[in-house]
C-alpha cells in the first residue's frame, strides 16, 4: 500500500512539474509575440455578427466599426464628417441626397470602393432588413447610381436624421459577395446574399482586416497597412474579441496580460476587484447614454395616471443609484441621455417620500391604489436591476404601496413585451443609442406599435406624442430638428411618459501600462475604435 | 445473439422515443410566450421584414403543419437554421459536438479508473485511514458543484498559478490543426503536431477536471460500498476459507460483480456531463454543444433548442444501450436471463 501511494505521489509531482514547465506563459499565449505584433484583446458577452445586414448589439458594433467603412463618420461632439463620402448635397425639399463618394478607397480584397458598392450595401441592408436596418428601412425609397463616384438616395419623405444615421451604414465589397453567394438561400437568385460568407470573412474596407474566425470563441484581425485613412505605428497590429465575459475568467486574464481591456459588462465588485489588484490597471469611461429607466405600462392600472407616475420619479434613491449601485453614473434629467442632438433636461426628480406622497394623493387611485399589488419585473441576468428595484420596492413601502418583484429572464420581458398585457407593469430597462441623433430613440422608445418591443414597454400610444415625433424626423435643418425634439422632452416631462434614472459610462479596465485607451466618439462600440487606441508592447513587463 | 437482439429491441424503442420527445420539445417552443420571429430578428426590425422571415419559417401555419415541415427537414438532415449562428443547425452541430465530446471523453474516460482504483482501496482498507481519506474527500468533492470547481481551478491555476491557459478556446491561436476527427489532441497528433496536441491538451484539462471530479468521487463510494457488500456474502467466505490469496479474491470474484451498478451509473453520469457542461464550458470559453444549448435556450432559438434536446436524447439512447451491453457483458446472469 505504502509503495503504491509512493508511486502515487511520484507520479502526480511529475505530472505538475511537467505541466508547469511546458505550460504556456502569459507571453506564449500572446500568439503573435514572435512576429513583433502588438495586440489588443477585448472580451464581449456574445460571438458578433459583423455583417453590416444583421449586426447592430455592442459585439457586432465593436468589429463593424474597424472593419467595414461607413459614408460619414461620427465625430467627438455628436455630429458627422465626411468619410467615404467626401461631400453631399440635399435637395430644398428634403428628398434628395446626393453623395460624392472618395475615389481612392480600396476593400481589403484589393477591389475599388465605388457608387455601386455604396448601392448594393444600401438595398442589401434594406433587402435583408435586420441590424441598422431600421435607421433607413421607413425612408428610403431607392439609391441611384450617378456614376462611378456619385450616388444619390432617394427618401420617402423628408428625413432630418438620414445624415447622422448614416455613419451606421457600412460598406461592403459587392464583387466579392457576389463571387460567394451560397447556391440556396432566402433571396432568390442571390442564394443568401452573401450571408454565410459574412460569418466567417470579411468584405470590408476599414482599418483591420478579419483573419481568424473560432466560431463562438473568438475573432481576430489584422491591420490594414494600406487604410485609405492612416494607421498609427502604434495602433495595434492585431486585435482579438473574445466571445465570454465570465468574471473569473476576465480577471485572470488580465493578471496574465492576455487581455488588454475588460468589457463593459464587469460587475462593480469585479472592477473594484481588478483595480485593486494591480495599480497598472487604470479605468477608461465613455458615456456612450446608456443608462437605466423605470418604465411604466401607461394600458396598465394604476400606470395610467400621470400623478402615480409622478410619484414613483420621487420613490427613487438618485444618489444611491449613481454612487453606489452604477458607479460613476450620473442622474438623468429627460427621456433621452444628453448625449444626443436637442437633449433638454426637463426632469427634476429627488428622493422625496413627502412628495411622492402628495402625488399620490392627486391621482384617480390616491384611495385604491394601497390595496393594489404592483408588479415589477427585473431582468435576472443584470444583478443590479434588482438592487434597484428592492430599493423602490422599500421606499414605496414607506407610502403604503405594495411592489411584488419578479424576476424574468430576458428573452421572457422580449416575448412578453410584444403586447401591453403581457408587458410587466414596471421594469428596468436600458437603451443606448446608436447614433447620437435623439430621431431614432423617439420612435423606438414612444411611438405608437402596433406590436410591442422590450424598446416600447411603456405603451404611451398618445397620438399627440406620435405627431410630434413624426414631425421632428422631417426636419432637415439640425438647428430646427434640435428645437423639435425639444419640444418632444418637454412634452414627455409634463406627461411624465416614464422616470428616467441614471446615465451610466462604460467603464472598461484596462493595461495602462503598455496601452492608451482613451475613447472619443460616445457611441457604441467605439470605445475600442482601434484607430484610437496605442499599444506599446516593449512597456509590457 | 443476445447482445444483437438487446440492440436491435432497443434502438426499435429508441425510435419512438425520439418521435415522443421531437413532438413535445417542438410543441413545448412553440407554446412558450414571444414571437419567434421578432426574437429571431430584433426589437428594431421592421415588421415587413419580420412577417417575411415568419412566412419563410412557416412560423403563420398551424402547429402540425409547422411540425410536418419541421421533421421531414430532420428525417433529411436539415435541423434548420439557428437563430443565434445563422447557420445550419447540423453544422453547429458538426462544429460544436466534438468540443464537448473531447471534454467528455477526458472528464468519462480516464476518471473511470480512478474511481474504480479509490472505490477498491477504500474497500480493501475499510475504516482505515485511506478509507476514511477518501470518504471525507468524496462528500466535500460530491457536494461541491463543477462549476465552481471550475472557477476555483481558473483562481489557482490560471490566476495565482498561471501554468494553465485561462481562456481560448480549444488550442491556442497559433496552431492551426486541420479538422479530422473533431477532436484536438488527436488531430494534432494526426497531423504530426506534437507542441499543437500538448497544447490541445493543457487547455482540456481545467475544464474535464472540473467536470470529472464529482462524478468520480460518487463512483468511487458506490464501487467501495459494493465491494463490501459483496465482501460479505457466502461465495467469498467459501473461497477464502479455501486459500484462495486475497489478491486473487480480490480482483477476480470481488471486483467484477461490484463493478455493475457503478458502470450502470457511469453511463448515467458521462451522459448528463453533456447536458451539464454549459457552466464549466462558458467560464473556459470552451466552445460546445451545452453552451450552444444554453444560448439557445435562452435566445428562445427554436430550431436549435429542438435539434440540440433530439442529440442529447439520441446521445443519453446510445450511452444507455452501451452500458446495458457492457453489463451483459460483465454478468453472466443477465446472459442467462434474455436466453431464457
Amino acid at each position: 500500500m505504502k509503495r503504491f501511494l509512493m508511486v502515487l505521489l511520484v507520479v502526480c509531482l511529475m505530472f505538475t512539474i511537467v505541466v508547469s514547465g511546458c505550460s504556456p506563459t502569459p507571453a506564449d499565449d500572446l500568439d503573435t509575440e514572435e512576429a513583433g505584433e502588438s495586440i489588443f484583446r477585448v472580451t464581449g458577452p456574445i460571438m458578433p455578427k459583423w455583417d453590416p445586414a444583421v449586426g447592430s448589439d455592442y459585439a457586432a458594433c465593436v468589429v463593424l466599426g474597424n472593419v467595414f467603412d461607413s459614408l460619414v463618420f461620427p465625430t467627438a461632439d455628436g455630429g458627422v464628417e465626411p468619410w467615404v463620402a467626401e461631400s453631399w448635397d440635399i435637395s430644398e425639399d428634403g428628398l434628395t441626397w446626393d453623395f460624392k463618394i472618395r475615389e481612392d478607397i480600396y476593400f481589403h480584397s484589393g477591389n475599388h470602393l465605388t457608387a455601386h458598392d455604396v448601392a448594393y450595401s444600401m438595398n442589401r441592408l434594406l433587402e435583408i432588413g435586420e441590424g441598422y436596418a431600421y435607421l433607413f428601412f421607413e425612408y428610403i425609397d431607392s439609391v441611384e447610381v450617378l456614376d462611378d463616384y456619385n450616388v444619390r438616395f432617394n427618401c420617402k419623405t423628408s428625413y432630418g436624421p438620414l445624415l447622422n444615421n448614416l455613419v451606421r451604414f457600412y460598406i461592403v465589397d459587392q464583387e466579392l459577395l457576389e463571387a460567394n453567394y451560397a447556391d440556396s438561400g432566402d433571396y432568390g437568385d442571390k442564394g443568401d446574399y452573401g450571408k454565410g460568407y459574412l460569418l466567417e470573412h470579411d468584405a470590408g474596407s476599414g482599418p483591420y482586416i478579419i483573419d481568424h474566425v473560432d466560431t463562438n470563441i473568438s475573432v481576430s484581425g489584422v491591420k490594414f497597412e494600406d487604410y485609405w485613412a492612416g494607421v498609427d505605428e502604434n495602433n495595434p497590429d492585431r486585435f482579438v474579441v473574445y466571445a465570454s465575459n465570465d468574471g473569473v475568467t476576465v480577471k485572470t486574464m488580465m493578471a496574465r496580460q492576455e487581455l488588454e481591456s475588460t468589457d463593459m459588462w464587469q460587475t462593480a465588485e469585479n472592477i473594484d476587484s481588478m483595480l485593486a489588484s494591480d495599480d497598472t490597471f487604470k479605468l477608461a469611461y465613455n458615456y456612450t447614454g446608456g443608462g437605466i429607466n423605470l418604465w411604466l405600462n401607461h394600458q396598465k392600472p394604476p400606470m395610467d395616471d400621470k400623478y402615480v407616475r409622478e410619484c414613483f420619479g420621487y420613490l427613487v434613491d438618485y444618489a444611491a443609484v449613481c454612487e453606489t449601485i452604477l458607479p460613476d453614473s450620473v442622474q438623468k434629467k429627460s427621456v433621452i441621455p444628453s448625449n444626443l442632438l436637442g437633449y433638454e433636461s426637463v426632469f427634476d426628480f429627488e428622493f422625496n417620500l413627502d412628495k411622492a406622497k402628495a402625488a399620490l394623493e392627486k391621482s384617480k387611485y390616491a384611495d385604491t391604489i394601497k390595496d393594489m399589488k404592483l408588479e415589477f419585473v427585473w431582468n435576472s441576468e443584470s444583478p443590479d436591476r434588482e438592487k434597484v428595484a428592492l430599493m423602490i420596492q422599500a421606499n414605496a413601502a414607506k407610502i403604503g404601496l405594495n411592489i411584488e418583484i419578479v424576476e424574468h429572464p430576458w428573452a421572457t420581458i422580449v416575448a412578453n413585451s410584444a403586447d401591453p398585457k403581457t408587458s410587466p407593469m414596471l421594469t428596468l430597462t436600458s437603451i443606448t443609442p446608436d447614433i447620437s441623433d435623439s430621431g431614432a430613440q423617439f420612435v423606438s422608445m414612444l411611438r405608437t406599435k402596433k406590436v410591442g418591443t422590450w424598446e416600447n414597454m411603456n405603451w404611451v400610444n398618445d397620438p399627440e406624442l406620435d405627431k410630434l415625433i413624426d414631425h421632428a424626423l422631417t426636419v432637415v435643418d439640425i438647428d430646427e430638428r434640435a428645437e423639435a425634439y425639444a419640444e418632444i422632452q418637454r412634452y414627455c416631462g409634463e406627461n411624465i411618459i416614464f422616470i428616467p434614472i441614471a446615465e451610466t459610462p462604460e467603464r472598461l479596465v484596462y493595461q495602462s501600462s503598455y496601452v492608451d485607451l482613451d475613447p472619443k466618439i460616445p457611441l457604441q462600440g467605439f470605445s475600442f475604435y482601434l484607430r484610437d487606441i496605442k499599444v506599446y508592447p516593449e512597456r509590457r513587463k | 445473439m443476445t447482445i444483437i437482439t438487446t440492440i436491435v429491441k432497443r434502438l426499435g424503442g429508441a425510435i419512438v422515443v425520439l418521435l415522443g420527445l421531437s413532438m413535445i420539445i417542438f410543441s413545448l417552443m412553440r407554446i412558450i410566450p414571444g414571437d419567434p420571429a421578432r426574437l429571431a430578428l430584433g426589437p428594431t426590425a421592421p415588421e415587413e421584414i419580420v412577417e417575411q422571415y415568419r412566412e419563410r419559417m412557416h412560423y403563420n401555419k398551424p402547429l402540425p403543419t409547422q411540425y410536418y415541415y419541421w421533421i421531414t427537414g430532420v428525417l433529411k438532415g436539415d435541423l434548420g437554421v439557428s437563430t443565434v449562428t445563422r447557420r445550419n443547425v447540423t453544422r453547429d452541430f458538426a462544429e460544436f459536438l466534438p468540443a464537448t465530446l473531447e471534454l467528455v471523453i477526458w472528464a468519462g474516460i480516464p476518471p473511470i479508473f480512478f474511481a474504480l482504483l479509490l472505490g477498491v482501496l477504500g474497500a480493501m482498507y475499510n475504516n482505515r485511514w485511506p478509507d476514511y481519506l477518501i470518504r471525507f474527500s468524496s462528500y466535500i468533492i460530491v457536494a461541491t458543484p463543477a462549476f465552481v470547481w471550475a472557477v476555483l481551478f481558473m483562481l489557482i491555476f490560471g490566476y495565482w498559478l498561471p501554468i494553465l491557459p485561462s481562456i481560448g478556446g480549444r488550442i491556442s491561436m497559433k496552431f492551426s490543426v486541420p479538422s479530422v476527427t473533431g477532436l484536438m489532441v488527436l488531430d494534432a497528433l494526426i497531423d504530426a503536431q506534437p507542441a499543437a496536441a500538448w497544447d490541445a491538451f493543457l487547455h482540456l484539462l481545467m475544464p474535464s477536471l472540473a467536470l470529472a471530479l464529482g462524478h468520480t468521487m460518487q463512483e468511487a463510494r458506490l464501487t467501495r460500498s459494493h465491494m463490501l457488500e459483496n465482501a460479505g456474502k457466502d461465495y467469498i467466505t467459501m473461497i477464502t476459507s479455501q486459500g484462495v490469496p486475497r489478491r486473487i479474491i480480490n480482483r477476480r470474484f470481488l471486483l467484477k460483480p461490484s463493478v455493475i451498478p457503478t458502470v450502470s451509473i457511469m453511463g448515467l453520469d458521462i451522459a448528463s456531463i453533456f447536458g451539464n457542461a454549459f457552466l464549466v464550458e462558458t467560464i473556459f470559453n470552451w466552445p460546445g454543444i451545452s453552451r450552444y444549448a444554453m444560448n439557445a435556450i435562452l435566445s428562445k432559438d427554436i430550431n436549435a433548442v429542438c435539434g440540440v434536446v433530439l442529440l442529447f436524447g439520441v446521445i443519453f439512447i446510445l450511452t444507455n444501450l452501451l452500458v446495458d451491453v457492457v453489463v451483459i457483458i460483465l454478468d453472466p446472469r443477465m446472459r442467462q436471463t434474455r436466453t431464457a
